[in-house]
């Protein structure tokens, strides 16, 4: 065993909010440590990685980014690394298959972009609508800490309140640059939806707009933010250790954290890391902030059980990998007789949120719908070779599947529940640690949703673009937003951590991101597990001020 | 399965062993793209020179010679009897005469030979040289995929405008690429 040097703040974790807690504290004149699991890779590898890839490959994300066998994902592209890690079960074991990278940058290499805030609503569905639990603080507590997010990440949006999500919600800022424009698809789904009653609003991203942005370019619509943005016009956290290490950071990657060491005062003392070679090190900090995912996190606190902590570090609740949410997508696949032109432009640049609002939501979930927006080339191609076509009839096919055809997205907003589970699996890794076991049921509230609102929505979209064919895959997908498995709450009792994401057993141990997240509304949640890690900085630098 | 690994992770450039998502088989992935062509993988000049010659009927387009090159050398090496299938292909076409690639298609009854054809226009379109158990990525960004919507769609990773640089308006469907 190894003993590295004392450092106040050790960050596990390389995403957005390792990287976002970890300059706050330098800013204020912490010494940080920041542990990686996996390597760090330059930008050119992945691009490189994926461009390489056979054609049907390409629209898997995690496959440019091949895991090393001490840092293995769930999202798996061979039976060999889902012999290394998967470990899914329940009724919808395949909506938790979750993508995510253990790569310096953690999974902001591959993550859309989009930042849609939650709703005042969304943050009290037990007192408006009976169902879920509410936040531990209202919206307006979290506004500021939203728009310190979205000027760290660089996010463009509309200027019209009236396109400003959410709606009739005061901002106290801008968005730092104007939004990006539509390519011909969106903008026709736009303004064929529009007369259903459905908003399709331009989405707020974390794509720089027109200009550079924190010493980035602007977005020249590679059409590939995920599984990588080639020019890193959009945030990922990768471009964000540059800066940590010039600040002084440190940065240690193939670095495993697998036991947090907590004294009899219940005060976190250490990190226990494996490198490659299986050695194990010990890390000593006098905070230590806990931001690997929403399933990497929680892993972590149970296997740290100790004689002291049986359930695991901070579990005295028994809520640790408890409740975990993400929003269960659906997809469907339309045809039309008219072009869509999709693909000009990010993969994703709308969506339609006003379907997640409104009272029904004490009956059944609300949701998001969006059209993807990735080039269909590939896709046409490869159905119009399957006929067996030649010469200019090939030609033609594949111009009209490219062109006339598109991916209808739906993802609901789904609800803590005790019995979504992650726990430690008898199965153990590379590295002989137990694997997260994950049981996952989208619940009634969801199933209600998809057979009486979302999907008969969809239909009605497609039948609005003028679709001659309408193929829906029934079985309900991860959309990669991994939330809830340390819930925050005032009842130390019920949940794992505090309104600073401060565990409630630990007074220098804090679990910011996804996992904290109470409810998950219907949008994408990164922009929220930002502004809550910017919530916690401020706590841990108070902290370090009042000691 | 086996997937070559460092500690800076890139897919090897050949016998990455790589599960297909959307089949249950698998597939042995090889990438040439940085892959210098060895002497005596074409076998013979003469089977290039007809690989290209045969591709010139089958794909009506402009045809990049190195990708002809290496998609010849994978498809040598990975696709059952292609040589012979190669060889009646060529003197089919020198007997018949064919117009077009239609007119040919529709003019061969060996089902063997049909396939072998279909299979080097895939191999063009896509890139990638579809073996018995591998999968050769050839090239990216030359595969004629690409071409056929060159006009309006992005090939993905590449840029065709710049800054803000795209808009809503998009050709007519009817207007094919001339590539």
């Amino acid at each position: 065993m190894v003993n590295e040097t004392k450092y106040d703040v050790v960050v596990v974790g390389t995403g957005v909010v390792g990287c976002l807690i970890a300059e706050q504290a330098l800013d204020a004149g912490l010494s940080v440590l920041m542990l990686e699991a996996g390597p760090r890779v330059d930008r050119q590898t992945i691009v490189e990685n994926f461009r390489n890839l056979p054609p049907s490959l390409r629209h898997h994300w995690d496959a440019p980014f091949p895991p090393p066998p001490w840092a293995p994902v769930l999202e798996t592209r061979t039976p060999g690394e889902e012999n290394a890690y998967l470990d899914l079960t329940g009724p919808n074991a395949t909506a938790y298959q979750q993508g995510y990278v253990r790569y310096a940058g953690g999974a902001t290499w591959h993550w859309a972009g989009i930042c849609w805030r939650m709703t005042p609503d969304d943050m009290k569905l037990k007192s408006l609508y009976g169902v879920g639990r509410d936040w531990a603080f209202d919206y307006e507590t979290l506004e500021p800490y939203y728009a310190r997010a979205e000027y760290a990440l660089g996010v463009c949006g509309p200027t019209d309140a009236a396109l400003q999500w959410p709606p009739k919600t005061p901002r106290s800022r801008p968005y730092p640059m104007g939004p990006l424009p539509l390519g011909p698809g969106e903008q026709r789904f736009t303004d064929v939806m529009a007369p259903l009653g459905l908003q399709n609003l331009p989405a707020p991203q974390a794509r720089n707009s027109g200009v550079s942005y924190d010493g980035r370019p602007a977005c020249c619509g590679n059409n590939n933010c995920f599984p990588v943005c080639p020019i890193a016009a959009k945030y990922d956290a990768a471009t964000a250790l540059p800066r940590i290490e010039a600040k002084g950071g440190k940065l240690l990657t193939n670095a495993v954290a697998y036991r947090i060491e907590a004294d009899d005062r219940h005060k976190i003392q250490a990190v226990h890391y494996h490198d490659p070679h299986r050695t194990s090190h010990r890390v000593t900090g006098r905070a230590f902030v806990i931001a690997c995912n929403g399933i990497e996190t929680p892993k972590l606190l149970l296997l740290s059980k100790d004689d002291r902590h049986p359930n695991g570090i901070a579990n005295s609740s028994d809520q640790v990998g408890r409740n975990m949410m993400d929003q269960p997508k659906l997809k469907a696949t339309v045809e039309m007789s008219e072009p869509l032109w999709t693909g000009v432009g990010p993969v994703q640049g709308s969506s339609i949120l006003n379907t997640s609002q409104g009272d029904f939501r004490s009956e059944y979930a609300g949701a998001m719908f969006r059209m993807e927006n990735m080039a269909r080339g590939s896709i046409g191609a490869a159905e119009a070779l399957k006929k067996g076509l030649y010469g200019r009839a090939l030609d033609q096919e594949i111009r009209r599947l490219s062109a006339c055809t598109g991916l209808l997205v739906v993802e609901h907003e789904p609800l803590p529940s005790s019995i979504n589970r992650l726990t430690l699996s008898d199965k153990k890794d590379w590295l002989g640690l137990n694997r997260p076991r994950i049981y996952y049921d989208v619940g009634d509230y969801v199933r209600r949703s998809a057979e009486q609102y979302t999907i008969p929505t969809l239909k009605k979209m497609a039948a609005a673009l003028g679709a001659t064919k309408f193929d829906l895959n029934p079985e309900f997908l991860h959309s990669d937003h991994i939330m809830g498995g340390c819930i925050m709450g005032k009842d130390p009792s019920d949940s794992v951590v505090d309104v600073d994401c401060r565990s409630h057993d630990h007074e220098n141990l804090f679990l910011p991101g996804g996992a904290a997240m109470t409810t998950g509304g219907s949008g994408n949640s990164t922009i929220t597990m930002a502004a809550l890690a910017l919530k916690a900085a401020d706590a841990i630098v108070a902290q370090f001020k009042t000691a | 399965m086996h997937i070559s690994r460092s500690t800076s992770p890139r897919i090897g450039r050949r016998g990455l062993l790589l599960g297909m998502s959307s089949l249950s088989a698998l597939f042995c992935v090889q990438t040439s793209r940085a892959a210098p062509l060895r002497g005596g993988m074409l076998r013979s000049g003469m089977l290039h020179q007809k690989f290209m010659s045969v591709s010139s009927l089958l794909v009506p387009h402009k045809l990049n010679e190195t990708i002809g090159m290496r998609t010849a050398d994978a498809m040598i090496a990975t696709v059952p009897d292609f040589p012979e299938h190669l060889e009646q292909l060529a003197s089919f076409i020198e007997a018949k005469k064919p117009a077009d690639v239609e007119e040919l298609m529709e003019a061969l009854a060996d089902v063997s030979l049909k396939n072998a054809a279909q299979s080097i226009i895939e191999s063009w379109y896509t890139g990638a040289v579809q073996g018995v158990s591998t999968i050769s990525v050839i090239s990216y960004e030359e595969a004629l995929m690409f071409k056929v919507t060159s006009d309006v769609m992005t090939i993905p990773s590449y840029a065709i405008s710049g800054p803000n640089g795209w808009t809503a308006d998009a050709p007519p469907l009817s207007q094919l690429p001339i590539f």
